[in-house]
Parts: structure tokens; sequence; C-alpha cells
């Protein structure tokens, strides 16, 4: 099935990025999204025109994204739903790390019980390496509607392993929550969507709606969630897909999914489409659709989620002088993409094309003496390229130095 | 032709020129990437550098790298300036037949905060080598942590020694790896050093608590 014929209506997506490092170390990408998109189950065939502008700011140490989401109908504009998550590395050694994550929702909401959100947070443990790795986290999961709130302690199982420029991770949660009898629960009652549609289409009341708990009896519920995860880049088309499920003792599961193509025609424009499938909570009504539309970007291909492992990093980096030019070599286990930039780049961003395996290189002109040079990895933030000798910068930050000879040498390390 | 005219014509040839002369100044891989009045700066301190015969690239590197990262024009002026600096105290400290990359590898120690005085001994000592890379060496290792005094009578041990390009290089490497691995910055940088020359064996650098860079 195309994307243009998706059954639940066509969503244009202009989404135009500027992005621009704060300092040496920090990227700073903020970005707006235009769409259309299904209204929501009550009436899948009309659509409303989304705004969605947001930010990804990337650290040595930590990432955040930022996303919300304004929907106009009739020219009204309503905040519709909002997203953050954050990841920072607390300690880390050679070969372990500590991290905090934390991740919010909220969502306005279409059906009964009105607005919703949730928030996890966890303290990881696990390996450093980004090529794979795996990683065990503790810390709380939560949800609040305007009825009720529930607040449980969870546990998460995160495992990564990069190939072919693609980053595949799987995560499975849990965490255990004592039910109630609460007819208000939202977060636990669903309704029939279709009965709604008639309800609303004969001219009745949404209040008289009948809500069916998911749960008949209290007790203790354990719930679970299994994601799994694909990002990076194949030839130049750009990869974000998810799919998971939401499982629970007695019934109650969910699936949600997404895959985003993009294709980047040159450094700054793209075409870019998909499919997704909402959400990933309880209690909020499902939406599917299609995305398709364009995308401009002024600096790093910043991937639309944060992943939870350790970022690729540039390992080793040598340059071999011609005679009137320097090709860089970088070692990047894992990564999807490699730019360097320097002095005699006129420090605009470099595309390293994938020469085999981890290796990247590029070919740049460059002419005798000493010049600047600092290294980027999946669009995170810029860095001196390790094995290179390195210098103070001017603009608070450090860079790497290459010393270009008179007349071909053998490789600098 | 009238009075009049011949000094219409006067005061717009010189205008021109003016302008022509204006143009030729500025860098061409300036234009576009910064403001009016952050280019005129920059252009009158990469016009002193070309008057004093100073490499005008870095300069133009700096600036460049000023607007890549958005910096505002006064912040990018004075990276410039700074630089400039620099650049005239290293061909002061290293004298006038300093070449051109050693005046900007020489520019980078200055700007690592290391004294003067330490590349005026390097020349002084070596008068005839070229000292490009002993001092690329210097303020990668100033960078890395090790206390600029430490650093300086580093590499002013190895180039007594007649050490080559490929024995600073080395260096450094060995320097970078004993860092890694959890040596102190400064031992690790005195005990390869020493070991290059031939005072001590080269022996592998015990791990010591590693030295935060402040």
């Amino acid at each position: 099935m195309s994307i243009l014929s998706c059954r639940n209506g066509l969503v244009a997506l202009l989404a135009v990025g500027a992005a621009q490092p704060v300092a040496a170390q920090q990227v700073w990408a903020p970005f707006i999204g235009l769409s259309s998109a299904p209204t929501g189950p009550l009436s899948p065939a009309s659509s409303s025109l989304i705004l969605a502008p947001g930010a990804r700011l990337e650290t040595s140490r930590a990432s955040v994204l930022a996303q919300w989401g304004t929907t106009f109908e009739q020219s009204t504009p309503r905040f519709d739903n909002a997203d953050l998550s954050a990841r920072t590395t607390l300690t880390r050694s050679p070969r372990f790390e500590s991290a905090l994550t934390a991740s919010g929702q909220y969502d306005r909401g279409y059906l009964i019980g009105g607005a919703s959100s949730n928030a996890k947070a966890r303290i990881q443990v696990g390996s450093t390496s980004p090529a794979r790795g795996l990683q065990l986290g503790v810390g709380v999961d939560s949800w609040r509607s305007s009825t009720s709130s529930i607040a449980a302690p969870a546990t998460t199982l995160s495992a990564w392993i990069r190939r072919f420029g693609l980053s595949f991770s799987a995560e499975v949660s849990g965490r255990q929550i004592g039910i109630e009898r609460n007819p208000g629960d939202t977060g636990f009652v669903t309704v029939d969507s279709a009965r709604l549609r008639q309800m609303l289409a004969s001219g009745q009341s949404v209040d008289s709606m009948p809500l069916t708990r998911i749960y008949s009896s209290p007790g203790i519920r354990n719930f679970g969630e299994g994601r799994f995860r694909v990002s990076g880049a194949i030839m130049s088309i750009g990869i974000d897909g998810e799919a998971g499920s939401t499982l629970a003792t007695g019934g109650g599961s969910r699936t949600f999914g997404s895959l985003i193509l993009t294709r980047w025609l040159t450094p700054s424009f793209a075409l870019t489409g998909g499919v997704i499938l909402q959400p990933t909570v309880p209690g909020v009504a499902q939406r599917r659709g299609a995305l398709l539309g364009i995308r401009l970007a002024n600096g790093p291909r910043l991937l639309p989620r944060l992943i939870n492992a350790p970022k690729p990093a540039a390992a080793t980096c040598s340059v071999r002088y011609g005679d009137a030019d320097a090709t860089v070599e970088v070692e990047a286990p894992g990564a999807s993409h490699v730019e360097i930039s320097g002095d005699f780049t006129r420090w605009r961003p470099v595309i390293l094309e994938r020469k085999s395996g981890d290796r990247w290189a590029a070919t740049a002109a460059i002419t005798p003496g000493v010049h600047h040079v600092v290294v980027r990895v999946d669009g995170g933030e810029w860095a001196p390229p390790p094995g290179l000798p390195q210098a103070v910068d001017l603009y608070e930050g450090t860079v790497g130095v290459i010393v270009a000879p008179e007349r071909p040498l053998t490789p600098q390390h | 032709m009238t009075l009049r005219r011949f000094a219409r014509l006067s005061v717009v040839s010189t205008l021109l020129m003016l302008v022509a002369r204006d143009a030729r100044a500025q860098d061409p891989r300036l234009r576009g990437a910064l403001d009016v009045e952050t280019l005129a700066r920059v252009t009158r301190f990469t016009d002193s550098a070309r008057a004093e015969s100073l490499p005008t690239d870095p300069l133009v590197g700096v600036a460049l790298e000023g607007a890549q990262r958005r910096a505002p024009g006064a912040r990018i002026a004075r990276a410039v300036q700074e630089y400039l600096g620099a650049l005239r105290g290293a061909r002061v400290a290293l004298g006038v037949e300093a070449s051109a990359p050693e005046i900007v590898s020489g520019a980078g120690v200055l700007l690592a905060g290391v004294p003067a005085d330490v590349l005026k001994r390097m020349r002084a000592g070596n008068p005839h080598r070229s000292l490009t890379v002993p001092l690329v060496v210097l303020a990668d290792l100033v960078a890395r942590g090790v206390p600029k005094d430490t650093a300086s009578r580093a590499i002013e041990t190895v180039a007594r020694g007649n050490a080559k390009d490929d024995d600073f290089t080395a260096l450094r490497r060995l320097v970078e790896q004993d860092i890694g691995a959890g040596a102190s910055p400064a031992t690790a940088t005195m005990l390869r050093a020493r070991s290059l020359n031939g005072v001590v064996p080269p022996d592998p650098v015990a791990p010591a608590p590693a030295v935060r860079r402040p």
C-alpha cells in the first residue's frame, strides 16, 4: 500500500531545521514541522493542520529532545501534545557507565477523560560500547489524567547493536500496579470508537458513552512493554523505525509503531515519508496515519528520537597527504554518518564517505601549513579527532591540528 | 570639458578607486559570511597582518569558524584580534626568519598560555631546524592537561637531543596513551620525554591518579 493511498489520510510534513553549535562541544538544533493528520478516531476521514516545533540539544554528556504539537481546527489553535526526552551520562569508565534517562509525554486526548500525561525516569548501569551493549535500569513510571494518577517502580533492560550504519535496540520494561475499583480511572478504561461515532452522528451526548473497564476486579497487575527500534542510514536513506507492544496480565495489550524514511537529496534537503501507529500508553485514543513531506536542514542530521545507548564516536583518525589535498580517514564504530569541518573546508561540514566497515574518508584541498579540524559523528557534538594533536580553540573549545607538509609524506597519526 | 565636469569626474573616480581598493582588500571567502561592520574590522586585521608579512589565512579561518558557529560579530572580531596578537608574539619570539607554519604553531602555543620565552629558548637552541611539529606537540600537551612548565621543559629536553619530527609525534602519541591508561599527564610527559632522550629506560609508565584539566 502506498503512502498516498493510505486510508486514514494523506499527511504532508514540512520540517525546517536550523542547527547551530552553541559552543565547541554543543549542538543546538531547533526545527519546526507542518503536517496534516487525521483528527482522531472519531472522524478518521477528516484532517487538521498540525504545527509541531521542537528542538534537540546535544552536548558531550547529554542529549535533550523536545517536541510539541498545536492543532488548528477551523483556524483555532489548540495545544495538542508534547514530548520531552533526555539522556545524560552520570559516571563513565572505559567499560561501564551510569546514565539517567527521563521522558515525558502529554496528550490532550480525544475521548472521555481528557488530557493525560505520563513520565518515566531510569538510572541505568551497563556497558559503554556504542557498537553493542546491555544496560539495566531502575526507576519510576507514572501516569496522570484528569481523574487519577498512578506511580509505580519499574525496571528496564535495554540492549543495542550497531551494524551497517544502523542501530538496532530492544527494550523490555516491567512494572507492578495495584488496580482499584475506580470508575473514573481513565487509565484503565476503553471505549468503542465505532459506537461513539454513531452516537455523535445521531446527535447524542458523549457523556452518556458507556465505559468498558479493562480490569473487572481489583488487585495487583503486572504490566510490561517491549520495544524494538532501528535507526540510522543505508545508502543515503535515513531510517527511523519503532515497533512494540504493551502487555498486561488480564488483557489490555496495545501495539504501537512507526517507520519514517528520509532521503537526503542534498546536504540540506530531504524527502521524508512513513507510517505511524499511536499511542504507546493506555487510555489515549489510537491514531493511525501516514507522513509525506520534505525536510530542510542547515546543520547536523539529528535523528528524531534519542537512542537509549552510548553515542557512537570517532575512535581513530589519520590523515594522508597528496600533492595538493589531504584525505582524512576516521574510524567510527556503529556510526551512521561522519562529518569533518576545518579551516580548509571554510569550517563548513563535509560528509565523509563510508569506505569499509567502520572506516570513513573524505578528501579536501589543503595548503601546506598548520590547520585546525573537528569531527562529528551522527550529528552529535563536534570534537577534536582522536589521534591528532589538539589545540585550544578561540571559541571555547578544543580542535584537532594537522600539519600539511610541503610535499607528500607518510600518514600522520 | 568644463571645470565643473572635470571636478565631478575626479570625485567619482576617487570614490570608485576607494571602493575598488576596499573590494580588493576584503578576502572573498569572508564576503557573505560576516556582517558589514565585522567584515570591515576583520579586514583591517588581515590587512595589518599582510603588511607585517604575517600569514593571513589563519585569521580568515578564525573569522569563518566564528561565522560558522554563529558567534556575534564582536566576538569574531575579538578572536581575530587575539589571534593576530599571538601571531605577532610568535614571530617576535621565533625571529623574522620563522616560516609561516612555525609562526602559526607558535601562536597556538602562546594561545595555550605558554610564555613567549619558551619559544625564544627553543629557537635559540634550534636555529636551523623547523619548530613547527615540536610547537604543535607542545600546544597539544598543554591542551591535554600537562602543566605548561612541565610540557615546555619536556619539549625543550627532547629538542636538545636532536630529535626528529617523528620523535615528537611519537612522544605525543605515547603521552596520550599513558593519560588514557590513567597516568598523570605531568608524570607521563616527563618520563616519556626522558626515555626518548635515553636518560631513563623506556619502561611503561605506571598508572597514577589522573590530573583533571582546569
